[in-house]
């Protein structure tokens, strides 16, 4: 019984690796390749356009530079990026974190999505203007996929 | 040495620096506050002729998260009357501190003492103001 408290604190992080991101751009179609990793100091891609700062956490067993590295990979595919530039690794005693910022080629499509009464039309250069709410780049999951839903009601999508 | 440890625990457990908090110091001229909304976030460059107004840092609390220090960083541009908050450096350092917690040991609670890692996220960069905005 004695033990319990710790117990909950110490699986309560088992194995987990959490990713976070706040945009600074415009995120483009996800990507089924894993986005190239360039560490801090090191020359970004030419030609690219910024898309997000993202930080992956990590707890043990997974508390290492592979798995934040994973993580932000992961999280960085989802918004279309190709490299992660800047990449940094901080490394704890049992916490393990990374941030780096996504980056896509300039001229890359932007993430669509469809415009109202747009269901089974041929690919539009409509933009749900949800992306372009200010508030987008603060918002939490909860808040961008009300917004977002918002977004596809009729009348809100914008050219 | 027991003061000294009930310090650190009440430090943790009130939550002193619970939410990202953050700091500003002006470089250039002062301008009026703008929203927090029209401050646009980057870290690869800055617009061409944009006007420096100050170094901002923001950091993390134990409950706060990367939202929020991004949020506290712009609200630093925001107050210095920027619209571009740039980040030079994103680095997070780990401390280890004394945590208590209680349990149930029969009919009495019992108080029992650990040690944590906590991180502390800390954003770095500089508040710029575009000709747009001036």
């Amino acid at each position: 019984m004695r033990l319990l408290p710790l117990i909950v604190v110490v699986t309560g992080c088992v194995g987990i690796t959490k990713t976070h991101h706040v945009m600074t751009g415009r995120p483009g179609v996800p990507t089924a390749s894993l986005p190239r990793i360039y560490m801090q100091g090191a020359a970004p891609p030419d030609e690219v356009q910024e898309v997000a700062i993202l930080q992956a956490t990590a707890h043990p067993p997974n508390a290492d530079m592979p798995h934040v590295i994973e993580g932000l990979q992961s999280e960085g595919a989802k918004l279309g990026c190709t490299a992660i530039v800047q990449t940094q690794v901080d490394q704890g005693v049992s916490t393990a974190s990374a941030t780096g910022v996504c980056v896509r080629p300039i001229g890359s499509p932007d993430r669509q999505v469809p415009g109202v009464g747009e269901s089974g039309a041929a690919p539009s250069t409509r933009r749900c203007s949800a992306e372009l709410d200010p508030r987008w780049a603060n918002a939490s999951a909860i808040e961008k996929k009300s917004m977002m839903d918002q977004c596809q009601a009729p009348g809100t999508a914008v050219e | 040495m027991p003061a000294r440890a009930f310090s650190i625990v009440a430090m943790t457990l009130i939550g002193c620096g619970t939410v990202a908090r953050s700091s500003l110091v002006r470089t250039g001229a002062s301008h009026a506050a703008v929203a927090t909304t029209s401050v646009r976030l980057c870290m690869l460059s800055v617009p061409e002729g944009a006007e420096e107004l100050g170094l901002v840092e923001a950091h993390s609390g134990p409950e706060s998260t990367f939202e929020s220090i991004a949020h506290e960083f712009k609200a630093q541009v925001a107050k210095a009357g920027g619209d571009v908050a740039k980040v030079d450096k994103i680095r997070t350092k780990f401390e280890m501190v004394s945590n208590t917690y209680t349990y149930q040991c029969g009919k009495s609670t019992c108080v029992g003492t650990n040690t944590i890692e906590v991180p502390t996220t800390t954003w770095l960069g500089h508040a710029y103001r575009t000709r747009s905005t001036q």
